[in-house]
């Protein structure tokens, strides 16, 4: 397996296995992530290349899926640490929009009945969600991207993205404040 | 009375929801300290709407926990997002890769 060439060939071999099992899982899992379709096809792209050329790494103690998933991991965090974007955000327009003056919630509030099993295997959901998630600005949705759907913890956050733990409780509950309320408008209500 | 017991018993009284919503964001993140805590305890009681936002999170946090997971599974296929597109999507990876290895 030392011949370079060898592992080309092997690698091409593999190609179209790999592309029909898992290419949509990858993307899907990017997409939901960065937002941005050709970004995400890219990032599957690269993935997938790199998963061929060092397939003779892949020890198999793990599935497929998980090892690839892994690699995709990788490049989506070195992506967010890359860009890094320090955005200002005003404290009282922020506010504003989401409470009165006397800093009671304007927004209405629907009663969410739902199964949060079903909800996750809900094509039309997903979609949804993909759009309220693409709503979100970069420093909103990087933090809340990583911690709610990588499932790191805020420290562990704070480290990638150099910022406080303030900055992120910040970037947090208004990314949460404007999801619950773009969930609402296109699917609770 | 001490001070800092007055600090809080006014905070208990005086939380709004805009103050409510940032306490309930943060409980997702780190437990509050003991103050508060009291003080979210009190306005959860009397305040319908908050009790609804902090339902609505928990919810969240489980779908989200379930989406994220949903791709390792060796055989789950998550919808493409783009559907029709699945299969010019396909190809047009097999092909850009092939090209990728070639350039080798």
């Amino acid at each position: 397996m030392s011949n370079p060439d060898e592992s080309v060939k092997n690698a091409r071999h593999n190609i179209d296995k790999l592309v029909s099992r898992h290419a949509e899982a990858l993307y899907s899992y990017a997409l939901m992530r960065v937002q941005k379709k050709d970004l995400a096809e890219d990032m599957v792209q690269e993935t997938l290349l790199a998963a061929l050329k060092s397939w003779e790494k892949f020890a198999g103690d793990s599935s497929e899926r998980t090892w690839l998933i892994g690699i995709l991991r990788h490049k989506i965090l070195d992506f967010f640490r890359q860009h890094h974007d320090r955005e200002q955000m005003d404290d009282e327009t922020w506010r504003a929009e989401y409470f009165d003056r006397k800093r009671h919630w304007k927004d209405k509030m629907v009663n969410w009945k739902t199964n949060p099993a079903a909800l996750a295997e809900n094509n039309e959901f997903w979609k949804i969600l993909q759009d309220c998630l693409k709503e979100l600005s970069q420093v909103m949705a990087k933090a809340f991207v990583m911690r709610e759907l990588e499932g790191l913890s805020s420290e562990q956050v704070c480290k990638h993205l150099e910022i406080s733990q303030t900055n992120l409780w910040v970037r947090l509950h208004r990314a949460r404040l404007q999801l619950r309320r773009c969930l609402e408008i296109n699917w609770f209500a | 009375m001490d001070r800092e017991i007055l600090k809080n018993i006014l905070r208990i009284l005086t939380l709004t929801c805009d103050q409510a919503a940032q306490l309930m964001s943060q409980m997702q993140d780190k437990p509050l300290k003991k103050p508060e805590q009291w003080a979210l305890s009190f306005h959860l009681l009397i305040c319908r709407l908050c009790r609804k936002y902090n339902r609505q999170l928990k919810l969240l946090r489980s779908i989200f926990t379930r989406m994220a997971d949903s791709h390792t599974y060796e055989d789950a296929v998550p919808p493409l997002l783009d559907p029709g597109q699945s299969k010019a999507f396909k190809d047009r990876l097999s092909k850009n890769i092939r090209k990728n290895l070639d350039s080798m």
